[in-house]
């Protein structure tokens, strides 16, 4: 009985703890890489229209905006369909003739570390606006 | 005051818009959902939930089983809340003072919460500030 204690004890414990420092900084991540997913740039200088779009778009993929801020340009919204996914949206002005928009999202318990979530958002996004969406290095 | 040394930095720049731009984006980097801002006031609330599963209390816990026959609850989620606040700095100001604050919420898992708390590793903070600095290129100085 113990040796099975032991056993599954032991298991646990390869399983891989992250320390508090390393759930709140996500410093396992490859924080570029992710980034590099994350965002897409725009040829348009209009920030506000690209805002909008994006809560259109979060609205059509079924969130609920939660909060916006046109002046710092961010959108929240979560989506409730049997999990929680929740959502940050900025957009930004990137020199003189785009914008870029940043997405990160978490998944109940965690962040979303993969591409398509966010290629399918920003396919719908692009679509909204028919502008392109150029991948920012 | 040791507190607020902890969680401030001063930046060189007059570009408060462009620092809590940069707080916003480094807290997207960290996983971080913005749950409400206000511009004028330079302010960023945001949060993340992930797990609070620690190794050794799940297998102190079942050990603890194993010989007595009683469960005690383990940490299961935890929510992390930051709050960044900007603001200008100086006699002509010329500078941006930020001061980030992290705190948490840990739930068991039969549900209760078992912990509530303001982070206070310095770690972190410095964490935070050495990728904030990267991001902007500038350089943070302790107030």
């Amino acid at each position: 009985m113990l040796n099975r204690i032991a056993l599954f004890s032991l298991v646990i414990l390869f399983a891989g703890c992250e320390t508090t420092q390393e759930r709140l900084m996500d410093s396992n991540e490859n924080q570029m890489a992710l980034r590099q997913m994350q965002t897409r740039s725009f040829d348009t200088t209009d920030r506000k229209f690209v805002l909008v779009s994006v809560i259109n778009t979060l609205q059509d993929l079924g969130f609920v905006v939660e909060s916006a801020d046109v002046d710092l340009g961010t959108v929240t919204a979560t989506k409730l369909d049997g999990y929680a996914l929740k959502m940050t949206v900025t957009a930004r002005t990137r020199g003189e003739s785009q914008v870029t928009v940043r997405a990160n999202a978490q998944y109940g318990l965690r962040a979303v570390n993969e591409p398509e979530p966010y290629q399918n958002f920003f396919a719908a996004l692009s679509k909204a606006m028919f502008l392109e969406a150029h991948s920012v290095e | 005051m040791e507190w607020r040394q902890m969680q401030s930095r001063k930046y060189d720049t007059s570009d408060q818009e462009m620092i809590l731009n940069a707080s916003a984006a480094q807290l997207q980097d960290l996983g971080f959902t913005i749950d409400e801002t206000e511009g004028e006031l330079g302010l960023l609330v945001a949060s993340k939930e992930r797990s609070a599963v620690n190794a050794g209390q799940v297998v102190g816990s079942i050990i603890l089983a194993a010989l007595t026959g009683a469960y005690v609850p383990t940490d299961h989620h935890q929510l992390f809340k930051a709050s960044v606040v900007t603001r200008a700095f100086g006699e002509n100001q010329e500078s941006v003072v930020v001061r980030v604050t992290f705190q948490r919420i840990v739930w068991n898992d039969a549900n209760q919460v078992s912990k509530i708390e303001r982070i206070n590793d310095e770690e972190m903070y410095l964490e935070f500030y050495s990728k904030l600095s990267k991001a902007i290129f500038l350089e943070d100085q302790q107030i």
